[in-house]
């Protein structure tokens, strides 16, 4: 081995101080997350001298989250021994765990706000596809996080190449490659945000709200008397100064600038890596990531757009990595890409040159249409159509001329985009409404088929496809049922035979 | 490369799932569901009855709808008892060379195909129903999550017992020899 480490890892090893700090955060959050109600009845509930209550449990809560903190911190070790992560935790039980270096798959690094600013890393060992679970350090100095890594990763790697000859040989003409695929440029980071989802921002600043208002409501703070008066005295006094109208620009406003905040944060001066057998992102303004993504633990590559990124031609790429076996935590990574040539470029890194292969495209029956059509559209619409009669309400009517209008051309649209294509190496899945979505799958990456008919798709000898990968399932549906089969034996036959491990 | 080789397949040669016996689950296994509907029918029922005599303080609603709410019951029941009378013969499985096959429902018909060396871990199980009456559930966990995860019921206990050593000595030979291919070439 070349690089000798300069840190010897076989004592027992602390985390960075700035690590209590981290823990004293992370107690307090889910303290809050767990009482946050109570407080909420203190702050606002109807009582006499709440201050005397208020004062003491802070003082009290604080005492003890700072003696657990520190305590915590001092009673944490690690240390490496035998190929193994040895790491020992725990204030009244004391917590031994090991993690052999062939489980863990990439050793990621994050900063938030304050290990930004001492300069010092969070670190994750990813264990996914393994029954062993997660776990991460709260903070590492730079340089023994870093080493950590490349002892880990190296030492991973050596054991490995062991198993073949022939296996080094590839890895050492592909370590040659270390590419830099792209960095975004801050229009580019721009243009991504303002083209963002921005009803998602709009549903997800809704749910805050909504989460405010039913707690208040909860504790019996009456919230709607309160909005009822105020909107009455703001509608009484503005509504002739048109506060409506500025209402209407001022809310899609703040929509569209939460979304290009939360993007332009999360993306912030990305860099996008080819590097040995996977690839490397760094991105985040507040808290700043860095992430490798094997081509062992990719199982599917997506890619979609929407109508706003495709007049930019940007598309957004998912790598859809296992997932580990506790937690489902997403292991989804996203990159906005900017030109269509760009995501060729990521497949052929990952695929080599079988990406270039013809595949072979087929639709989806158009029963997929009449069946959504006939039970979610036309059958509601006739019920609520007769009720709006029945009850001459002409807001229903009209409310159900707009639900059978829109969801049919959407189920139209939705069943003109989907399609697969097939062939001998991957599966391709395209579907969307607005945008279009893809999703391409090697074969062998697929973990059980699932083959599914109801009584109308029997009728019309129809199957729907469940392909489950260890990252998510794709379903292919409403497929002739022949096609279903060829689709079933022939991924079956390639998890059966194909050599490839598939993580 | 590695000793991967790819030619081309010819569709109509490889194995079909489709001509093949499914061996079906043991009948017995149908009382087990037919206790297990009606328990939780009992149960659900006591709850949403408790619901409705909560909620309605007069106990107007009650006095006068009480036979067609009970009614009600009966008929949902009665008809649960049918799909799962008619469906229950359609309940089968087939265990390949390289994969198990275990097809189930009636109204959505299901089959789910597991190739052996997919298979993360798999395990026997048995509620108090069907320890009375010596019957086990073989449990197959794959990465897939847990849609993909089989559990096959209505097996005797020596079965699913059987099955599991099989299945466990599959996915370590398929592996293996995978591994053995790997090296030789």
């Amino acid at each position: 081995m070349t690089n000798q480490s300069k840190y010897d890892f076989s004592i027992n090893t602390r985390q960075s101080k700035v690590a209590i700090l981290l823990i004293i955060y992370k107690f307090y959050k889910a303290i809050v997350r767990g009482i946050l109600p109570i407080i909420a009845i203190f702050l606002f509930g109807s009582g006499g001298n709440k201050s005397v209550y208020i004062y003491t449990s802070l003082i009290v809560i604080s005492i003890i989250v700072f003696t657990m903190s520190i305590l915590s911190y001092y009673r944490f070790y690690f240390r490496i021994e035998n190929e193994e992560l040895y790491i020992e935790k725990g204030v009244f039980k004391k917590v031994k765990l090991n993690i052999p270096f062939e489980r863990i798959q990439t050793v990621n690094f994050e900063q938030n706000l304050v290990l930004q600013l001492f300069d010092k890393y969070k670190v994750e060992v990813d264990t996914a596809g393994s029954a062993q679970k997660e776990f991460s350090f709260d903070a590492l100095d730079k340089n023994i996080a870093e080493e950590l890594r490349s002892y880990i990763l190296d030492r991973k790697q050596e054991s490995q190449i062991e198993l073949t000859d022939e296996k080094k040989l590839i890895e050492e003409k592909e370590s040659s490659t270390n590419d830099h695929i792209y960095t975004l440029s801050f229009t580019d980071l721009i243009k991504v945000g303002l083209t963002e989802n921005h009803l998602k921002a709009g549903g997800w600043l809704l749910a805050v709200i909504a989460y405010f208002y039913s707690l208040f409501n909860d504790i019996g703070y009456q919230v709607e008397d309160e909005i009822e008066e105020g909107v009455k005295t703001v509608l009484d006094t503005f509504i002739e100064t048109k506060v409506l109208i500025i209402g209407i620009i001022a809310i899609p406003s703040l929509f569209i600038l939460i979304s290009v905040v939360r993007t332009c944060m999360k993306y912030y001066q990305l860099k996008f890596d080819r590097i040995k057998n996977g690839f490397k992102i760094y991105s985040g303004l507040l808290n700043r990531k860095e992430y490798s993504a094997p081509d062992s633990k990719i199982q599917k590559v997506a890619w979609g757009d929407n109508p706003l990124r495709r007049i930019f031609g940007i598309f957004v790429i998912y790598f859809k990595q296992a997932r580990s076996m506790d937690g489902e935590r997403n292991k989804s990574i996203s990159i906005p890409i900017l030109s269509k040539m760009k995501i060729t470029r990521v497949l052929r890194y990952l695929y080599g040159g079988d990406v270039d292969k013809k595949m072979h495209r087929f639709d989806v029956s158009r029963h997929f249409f009449i069946r959504g059509f006939l039970y979610f559209i036309l059958i509601p619409s006739v019920i609520g159509g007769f009720l709006g009669y029945y009850l001459e309400n002409m807001w229903m009517l009209a409310g159900v001329v707009i639900y059978f209008i829109y969801f049919t051309v959407s189920r139209y649209i939705q069943w003109k985009k989907a399609a697969y294509f097939i062939n001998d190496l991957f599966i391709q899945r395209k579907k969307g409404i607005y945008g279009n979505y893809f999703e391409l799958i090697p074969w062998y990456k697929i973990q059980s088929i699932e083959l599914n008919q109801t009584i109308y798709q029997r009728r019309y000898n129809l199957a729907n496809v469940h392909l489950h990968t260890a990252a998510g399932t794709t379903t292919i549906p409403y497929i002739p049922l022949g096609q279903a089969q060829k689709i079933r034996d022939y991924g079956l036959y390639i998890a059966e035979t194909d050599s490839r491990e598939w993580m | 490369m590695n000793s991967f080789s790819n030619v081309p397949i010819d569709f109509d040669a490889l194995p079909k799932a489709e001509e093949i016996y499914y061996r079906p689950i043991i009948a017995k296994y149908l009382w087990v569901s037919i206790c297990t509907t009606l328990l939780s029918y009992l149960f659900f029922g006591g709850l949403f009855y408790a619901f409705l005599y909560s909620i309605d303080q007069k106990k107007n609603f009650l006095e006068q709808y009480n036979l067609y709410i009970i009614m009600g019951f009966i008929v949902l029941l009665i008809i649960q008892l049918i799909i799962l009378f008619l469906g229950f013969k359609w309940k089968g499985y087939v265990i390949r060379e390289k994969d198990i096959i275990y097809r189930t429902g009636l109204i959505v018909r299901k089959k789910v195909h597991i190739p052996f060396n997919r298979v993360q871990h798999c395990e026997v199980a048995q509620n108090i129903l069907e320890r009375g009456l010596h019957l086990a559930k073989l449990k197959i966990y794959t990465a897939g999550g847990s849609r993909s995860d089989l559990s096959i019921p209505g097996l005797t206990n020596d079965e699913a017992l059987k099955m599991k050593q099989f299945i466990l000595k599959k996915t370590q030979t398929d592996s293996s020899q995978k591994r053995i291919y790997d090296e030789s070439e």
